[in-house]
């Protein structure tokens, strides 16, 4: 990548919870690396929390908001009420990075400020999925309209590489998606599987690890995994779909029974998200103990099927602030090496 | 996939005139077993597999067995074994009390066989599982059976777990 000399690069950093913040640590220990060996200053010129803003169009000082840690809100710089529905147009900035809390009704307030980004010539990097699997086609074309990049690695997966195999598979034809995209339900099937427990400890048991949130409805009941699987058939199939052409089954209603058997044929019971033959599916299977749908825990796994390669599968953790953040470092070495490159 | 198994005459150009009236009738061949080890009386036993197309099972195979007939081969064997597929399911309720006969019967209309039942059971009252092995051949599209036995399901209100 050849970029002009030591190019300044200014961002919008919105949301600073678990993802946010571990943008900010990511970004801090990288920048050097960033500057010498591609020579671009990535500066942040203004996060957004809920109740107001830190700005500073100079760059803030990445170290200072870090050792501030919850007591951000004393620095000078904070705009107590200032927020960023009302400010990103008039914000000057390359890039706007969205990381508030997922929307599944709405998508608000994640999807105005896309939109008002893209309108105010910035491009788009979001770890918020919702937006994605509720309005995908009109952002993207909203994003086509005004000639902006938009980019969201980490709303599938976090840090595995799915969404970039759109662009890394162009030479070839992709034509069905099997994947287990949630991290809560594969633990729990794992834990029914190998310790003969009840789907409802095995919940408890997550919720006590930090695996499962106090609610657990949208990752046990699938709808987290599908709006997942309609971000990933949509951008590396081209597909025009939304989370209501997902057909849905939760695994709640496991009883170990099923799990007992299926094990004693070698085959377990994993909750797959499918997109194949124009149908969007997420369901519980029986995969067979040696596929590579087989994973435990709390991994994540993506299984590409192509025409002209036979299967292509990821693997890997697929929730966590620090890899989420280094999907959004990737989103935006994207971004650059495409706008400010020669 | 057509099995057809005959004896020839250990003489040269033997095999070569038991396959012409395969091949002139469209015939594939597969594969030839000619057991010279087994050769008894001056004959020995030929095995050849070979498939033919569907629209030519009719008309074609009756033309190969008089065109060897008429050759002299002796015929010992001459059948249509339809290539097998399986799948496994997994029902979670009722499954029982639901009249599985009445389940692995409505299965059968639609061309498949449930060739196998696994199932746990604790008390006849209560709900259980059952993993039924299906056979089917392959002219057969898994996807028209499961979606009968979603339908089945969904009426005797059971859990479905399908194969990957
Ligand atoms: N954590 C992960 O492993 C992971 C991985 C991939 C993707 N994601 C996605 O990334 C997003 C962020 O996740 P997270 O774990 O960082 O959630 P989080 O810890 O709840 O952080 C979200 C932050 O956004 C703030 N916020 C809420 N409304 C806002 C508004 N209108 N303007 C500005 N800030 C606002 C929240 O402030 P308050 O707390 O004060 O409300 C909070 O600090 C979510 O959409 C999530 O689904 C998360």
């Amino acid at each position: 990548m050849v970029l002009l000399a030591s190019k300044i690069i200014k961002t919008i950093l919105i949301g600073k919870g678990n993802v946010g913040e571990s943008f900010i640590n990511l970004l801090y220990e990288k920048n050097n690396y960033l500057n010498q060996k591609l020579g671009i200053e990535i500066k942040v010129i203004a996060i957004f929390e809920i109740d107001g803003a830190l700005i500073d169009d100079d760059g803030i000082n990445l170290k200072e908001i870090i050792e501030s840690k919850e007591n951000f809100r004393e620095l000078k710089y904070w705009n107590k009420g200032v927020l960023a529905k009302d400010k990103i147009k008039e914000l000057n900035a390359d890039i706007l990075i969205e990381t508030t809390p997922t929307n599944v009704k709405t998508g608000e307030p994640a999807i105005t400020h896309i939109k008002e980004a893209l309108k105010s010539n910035k491009d788009v990097i979001s770890s918020n999925k919702a937006p994605f699997y509720l309005k995908y086609h009109e952002l993207e074309k909203l994003a086509k309209d005004n000639n902006r990049l938009m980019r969201f690695e980490a709303t599938v997966g976090s840090a595995i590489p799915c969404l970039a195999m759109e662009e890394l598979l162009n030479g070839n034809i992709i034509e069905g998606i099997y994947a287990i995209l949630n991290g809560t339900s594969n633990y729990i099937l794992s834990r029914m599987t190998s310790e003969g427990i009840s789907f409802e400890f095995a919940l408890k048991e997550a919720q006590e690890l930090g695996y499962a949130e106090a609610d657990p409805t949208l990752d046990i009941e699938g709808y987290d995994a599908a709006g997942k699987l309609v971000i990933l058939a949509n951008k590396l199939m081209g597909w025009n779909k939304t989370i209501d052409d997902v057909e849905i089954q939760g695994i709640s209603k496991i009883k170990n029974q099923v799990v007992e058997l299926a094990k004693s044929e070698d085959v377990l019971v994993k909750h797959l998200a499918i997109a194949e033959s124009d149908k969007l599916i997420v369901e519980p299977r029986l995969v067979k103990k040696d596929s590579p749908l087989a994973i435990n825990g709390t991994l994540n796994v993506v299984q590409i099927k192509t025409r002209y390669a036979g299967d292509i599968i990821l693997t890997g953790r697929g929730a966590g602030g620090n890899e989420a953040a280094s999907a959004i470092i990737n989103d935006l070495l994207y971004i650059v090496s495409r706008r400010f490159s020669n | 996939m057509i099995i057809l198994e005959a004896l020839l005459k250990d003489q040269p150009g033997s095999l070569i005139e038991f396959l012409k009236p395969i091949s002139e009738n469209g015939g594939n061949i597969f594969g030839i077993i000619h057991d010279h080890n087994k050769k008894k009386n001056n004959l020995i036993p030929v095995h050849v597999t070979f498939e033919l197309h569907e629209e030519l099972l009719k008309t074609n195979l009756p033309k190969i067995r008089e065109a060897l007939e008429e050759k002299g081969i002796k015929i010992s064997k001459l059948t249509q074994e339809l290539a097998q597929q399986e799948m496994k399911v997994i029902l979670w309720g009722h499954v029982f009390e639901s009249d599985i006969v009445n389940t692995v019967k409505r299965i059968a209309e639609k061309g498949a066989r449930v060739s196998e039942i696994r199932a746990k059971l604790l008390e006849v009252k209560d709900e259980s599982s059952a993993l039924l092995t299906i056979e089917l051949p392959v002219s057969i599209d898994k996807e028209t059976i499961l979606d009968t036995i979603q339908q089945i399901c969904k009426e005797k209100n059971l859990l479905l777990f399908k194969s990957e």
